[in-house]
């Protein structure tokens, strides 16, 4: 056996007579022997707490499919024309109308409106309560919402326009996400253009940097 | 389940699916991107971009092939980049007290801790090129044949390579080493 074969079955961590009466006549290989037991043994460093969930924020929504989103929001409008004793909606709000109720019926109408038919109206309905809905938790809502209902590509630049023009740090951080996850590469230069402004939140500019510096 | 059924969940459309690759894989992909780059917001950062970078081209891995080694591909292809942007700055062993519980037995786990102390002063102290050979050689979940692919050479030329690097942390751990950039 050569000396540089040693390692190989140390690493395999299989009892080898062969081994052993190699190490009993190398001086050599002993010692290193010795050093691959110690590497081999050093403790794996603790993680960093909430590493894991701050990758699965990192993930991107899964789009559903027309028909569970149809379902989902014949559900909704069932569910929510009942409980207000509306019958079947006719004199309740207009399916896009998030702006009436109590903050937890806006935030119920957000959240679902996602699962339901998405297009140019939702998307405008949606950004117009991230811009001015008086509960960060509705604008929040409206901001996943969005993973499914903006154009691809944020194609016409409302989600940008909407970061600008936010002024909870915290909602502009979730637009930041929002951004990266729409525009994939080409919101590099939108988040150079908002850095540069230089008047961000503090939580805002370190999530711009590093988004940026993950493009 | 398997990373491969993982994988294949991820290539159709399931991103939910990377959160058991990474739950399994994360922890050692840490500890060896924090050895190798010296700062845990690094080693974080570099982490989470290794599976987004699997998420983003599931649709390119060969479930006939394991994960742990391609995963590591990434993870390597990250570190040089990273590496590169830093520069050769001078790398700072892990402290044992990142490294070590409370121990049961006070006196033994002082003597560990000594013991580890010293390797990763002398880990530290390697090349960035043999240290990573040395980290990565001693992951039970890398075969001497996976990581001949990963370095591209054969099996015969790897053994000599991780042999070389192993001699110079010994010099490096009798402290007659010279400092490697």
């Amino acid at each position: 056996m050569r000396c540089e074969d040693v390692l190989e079955v140390l690493k395999t961590q299989v009892p080898s007579p062969e081994i052993e009466a190699h190490l009993a006549a190398c001086a050599d290989c002993r010692e290193l022997a010795r050093l691959w037991t110690g590497l081999a043994s050093l403790p794996d460093p603790p993680v960093p707490e909430g590493l894991a969930r701050r990758f699965a924020a990192r993930l991107p929504r899964r789009r559903v499919s027309a028909w569970m989103g149809w379902a989902a929001a014949a559900l909704l409008l069932a569910g929510l024309g009942f409980a207000a004793g509306r019958g079947w909606g006719l004199s309740g709000p207009a399916p896009l109308d998030f702006s009436r109720g109590s903050d937890i019926q806006r935030l119920q109408r957000v959240t679902f409106a996602a699962y339901g038919p998405q297009d140019e109206d939702l998307a405008e309905a949606l950004l117009d309560r991230i811009a001015q809905d008086s509960s960060t938790a509705v604008r929040l809502a409206a901001v996943e919402a969005l993973y499914l209902a903006a154009p691809e590509g944020d194609r016409d630049g409302r989600v940008e326009a909407a970061l600008r023009s936010q002024d909870r740090p915290e909602v502009q951080v979730a637009l930041v996400d929002l951004l990266v996850a729409l525009r994939q590469r080409r919101a590099a230069e939108a988040l150079r253009r908002l850095l540069a402004e230089g008047r961000l939140a503090p939580s805002v500019r370190r999530q711009a940097e590093r988004r940026l510096a993950d493009l | 389940m398997e990373d491969a059924a993982l994988m294949a969940q991820v290539a159709a459309g399931q991103p939910e699916a990377m959160t058991g690759l990474f739950e399994r894989h994360h922890r050692p992909l840490y500890g060896f991107l924090l050895r190798m780059t010296g700062h845990p917001a690094a080693a974080e950062d570099l982490v989470q971009e290794a599976f987004l970078r699997v998420l983003r081209h599931a649709a390119t891995f060969d479930a006939r092939s394991p994960f742990r080694p391609w995963l590591y591909r990434i993870a390597r292809n990250l570190l040089a980049d990273h590496h590169s942007r830093r520069g050769r700055e001078p790398l700072a062993p892990l402290e044992a007290a990142e490294l070590h519980d409370e121990g049961a037995d006070p006196h033994a786990h002082a003597e560990a801790r000594q013991d580890h102390a010293r390797l990763e002063t002398a880990l530290a102290r390697l090349s960035f090129e043999q240290r990573e050979l040395l980290l990565l050689s001693r992951d039970p979940d890398l075969s001497y044949t996976e990581l001949a692919a990963l370095y591209d050479c054969s099996a015969g030329a790897l053994k000599v390579r991780v042999h070389r690097a192993l001699q110079a942390l010994r010099a490096q751990f009798h402290g007659d080493g010279e400092v490697s950039g």
